[in-house]
């Protein structure tokens, strides 16, 4: 049932998600974590420098769109609770790293981590 | 069969656009995802089948057709933007890889390109949404999702295909 171009296609689609992978692992995702921004609908929420953060803090993030549970710690952030209905973003589990999101489409939150990284990235985010 | 719009090929067309739904409706009340964000795609077998009988043009307007009323049942309007526009993009790029590279890729090739692009682009719009390129750090996860379920729609496509094909000719 399986062609030579299947295999060919199946090859180079693992390929490409390694690529991906890397890119993102080893270029991107460098640096050391500073802080947590919140953006609702594409506008900064709020920042939350981790190194205020001593043990954990919790929290909430209203909109007109749902509310969701975020927490903070000294290293980095999850996602606790969503009004949304897939939990996308409680699945993805902790972020930690520069550059790493959590999002939760529905609610239009996304929650990311801010550091100092050798790439500009961070600022070209438009 | 003939590409025009005679009430028989409404008809049958309309019939696919609710297989459609039904699929996508069934896959979001019993399959759950182990992946956050990724999903089988069972829909896809009846837009592969689509391209075989009616030609592109006509598979692109099913498709978008049965994401619009499918997403009503499965995900609310919020998810209406990413699900058309990943429907749109799957189906033209499996009218592409139908047009230019089978018989040499099967449907099961086809299938998983078609996924790979299901989620490039719904990954695009997101990121048009939330304004932020980030996002594609999730797309090696969805690519081996979409490797995955190809895979497996594109081996259902094959299955029915042999079957609804041969009734395809006929009308």
């Amino acid at each position: 049932m399986l062609t030579r171009g299947d295999k060919v296609i199946m090859i180079v689609v693992v390929f490409a998600a390694m690529a991906v992978y890397c890119v993102f692992a080893f270029c991107l995702f460098e640096g050391q974590a500073e802080a947590v921004s919140v953006f609702v609908d594409g506008k900064e929420y709020a920042t939350y420098k981790l190194s205020a953060i001593s043990d954990t803090k919790t929290v909430e993030i209203n909109s007109e769109f749902g509310y969701n549970v975020l927490e903070i710690s000294a290293h980095g952030a999850r996602m606790l609770d969503a009004s949304c209905k897939d939990k996308v973003d409680i699945q993805s589990g902790e972020i930690t790293k520069p550059g790493q999101m959590l999002v939760c489409v529905p609610n239009r939150v996304t929650v990311r981590i801010v550091g100092k990284s050798k790439s500009n990235v961070d600022k070209v985010t438009y | 069969m003939k590409k025009t719009f005679t009430p028989k090929n409404i008809g049958i067309m309309a019939l696919f656009v609710s297989i459609g739904i039904i699929l996508q409706y069934v896959e979001s009340r019993i399959l759950i995802s182990p992946v956050p964000g990724g999903k089988l795609g069972l829909s896809n077998i009846v837009t592969i089948i689509n391209i075989f009988i009616f030609g592109g043009g006509n598979a692109v307007i099913i498709s978008i057709l049965r994401a619009f009323l499918g997403t009503f049942l499965t995900g609310g309007v919020t998810a209406l933007p990413y699900s058309i526009v990943g429907a749109l993009f799957a189906t033209l790029t499996m009218c592409f890889v139908k047009k230019y590279l089978y018989p040499k890729v099967s449907m099961v090739g086809m299938s998983i390109l078609g996924a790979c692009a299901h989620n490039i682009a719904q990954l695009a719009v997101a990121s048009i949404v939330f304004g932020s390129v980030y996002l594609f750090s999730y797309l090696p996860m969805l690519l081996v999702v979409a490797l995955v379920s190809g895979t497996v729609t594109g081996v259902g496509a094959q299955i029915f295909g042999k079957r609804i094909l041969s009734i395809g000719e006929k009308i």
